[in-house]
């Protein structure tokens, strides 16, 4: 009996450890729940990881390829700001480009993209809390059929 | 004489070594890290792709650049540069980048992580789906609340509390008839109570017609923030039948906005 519990205790060891290491695809993640959150009528609710990743790049909100893809690269608070604010510029109607670039620039009375939220009054920082307890509760069924 | 043969020398040699040297990864770049090297990667094919050579001699570059990465032995570092070589051709480039990894990684032990990377990375930029579609269990609604979330429908066509407005009208219509009967009684308690409620009713109605054009200046300001990105991009692209149809949009939710502001000074000077 004893014997059994310190085999399952070892067993949940390795499996949060071996959890920890696969990485979390973050950046997938978010990409999914923008998607389907914000462009929810553009975007089907059964579209898979790159239709949302595809669309939200080819409307300005950027999702870089090599973050995507990366297993354990972490979305920061600016970063996710910045998806948030892109895609209210979007919504707003004042989105502008860059010269030569596909993202949304970042208005310039703000110095960075936490900055503009706050001075708009977008809420940002409850979804980014909420964001971080869904992706530690595991993928997203998109992530991992991506990934298999 | 002399000096401008050398300039001119140096020249030559410069314009011929250029193209080699920049397919070439420096020792400093090999050690980094894969994700950095994969992005290092991606540089160094922007400036090939940018370049004035030739498609082949482009093609030979970016093989190198991928031989070189081969050359650290990590499966890591194929990964990213595989994603590098595409992100950096851009949806331009696609198929090219893709007949080149293919091509340079047809046999040999980074084959299977390679082709991985490429089919995932080729269908991110495409957005097409590689595998089946899938149903989300997500808690999409995160996202709901921001401003200008939600439908691009016309919102003009659906407003139960217009309805509901609306049928309040017809309720006072109702009492006002009701009362015109009242009045020609005799009984002067009964008239007061038909006029106090005439005028509930229509108070009731009122506030019914404000939530009402509140609910339809909202929506037709979101409306209006969308058609305005459409319109933008519409003369953009110079579609001249779609810069029609948005701007008549445009015009019907503007008019509902004139009304629900009239409707609401006249409220307030009540």
């Amino acid at each position: 009996m004893r014997l059994n519990f310190r085999f399952i205790a070892l067993f949940v060891l390795f499996a949060a450890s071996f959890r920890a290491c696969a990485g979390t695809y973050e950046y997938g993640s978010l990409a999914v729940l923008l998607a389907k959150g914000y462009f929810k009528n553009d975007i089907d609710a059964a579209a898979p990881l790159e239709e949302c990743v595809h669309f939200l790049n080819s409307h300005g909100v950027c999702f870089s390829l090599f973050d995507v893809q990366d297993p354990d690269a972490k979305v920061t608070v600016e970063d996710f700001a910045r998806v948030v604010g892109q895609s209210t510029l979007l919504f707003l109607g004042e989105a502008e480009f860059e010269p030569g670039s596909q993202c949304i620039r970042k208005p310039l009375d703000a110095a960075t993209w936490v900055d503009y939220c706050q001075l708009n009054d977008v809420s940002f920082k409850n979804k980014f809390e909420k964001f971080q307890s869904t992706v530690s509760g595991g993928y997203l069924p998109e992530v991992s059929v991506f990934f298999k | 004489m002399r000096p401008y043969f050398y300039k001119f020398l140096i020249g030559v040699v410069i314009s011929l070594v250029a193209p080699f040297s920049i397919a070439e990864l420096s020792e400093d770049v090999l050690q980094k890290s894969p994700r950095d090297l994969g992005n290092a990667v991606k540089d160094a094919a922007v400036v090939i792709y940018a370049g004035d050579g030739g498609q082949r001699q482009k093609i030979e570059d970016l093989g190198s650049l991928l031989d070189q990465v081969s050359s650290v032995g990590s499966e890591a570092a194929v990964r990213y540069s595989v994603i590098g070589i595409l992100v950096a051709g851009g949806e331009a480039h696609i198929d090219d980048g893709a007949a080149l990894v293919e091509k340079q990684f047809s046999t040999g032990q980074y084959r299977e992580i390679a082709f991985y990377s490429l089919a995932r990375t080729v269908a991110l930029m495409r957005g097409r789906a590689v595998e089946r579609r899938t149903e989300s269990t997500a808690d999409a609604s995160l996202f709901l609340d921001l401003p200008g979330a939600g439908t691009m429908t016309d919102p003009l066509g659906d407003f139960t509390a217009a309805d509901a407005a609306f049928s309040a009208w017809q309720a006072v219509e109702n009492a006002r008839k009701v009362l015109a009967d009242i009045e020609k009684s005799d009984d002067p308690s009964l008239i007061i109570a038909g006029r106090d409620a005439l005028q509930r009713a229509e108070s009731a109605a009122l506030r019914a017609e404000v939530y009402a054009r509140k609910e339809a200046l909202a929506k037709a300001r979101d409306v209006m923030r969308k058609l305005r990105v459409v319109l933008k991009r519409a003369k953009e692209s110079g579609g001249l039948n779609q810069i029609t149809v948005v701007e008549d949009a445009l015009r019907k939710a503007e008019k509902t906005e004139a009304d629900a502001m009239a409707l609401f000074a006249e409220v307030e000077a009540r």
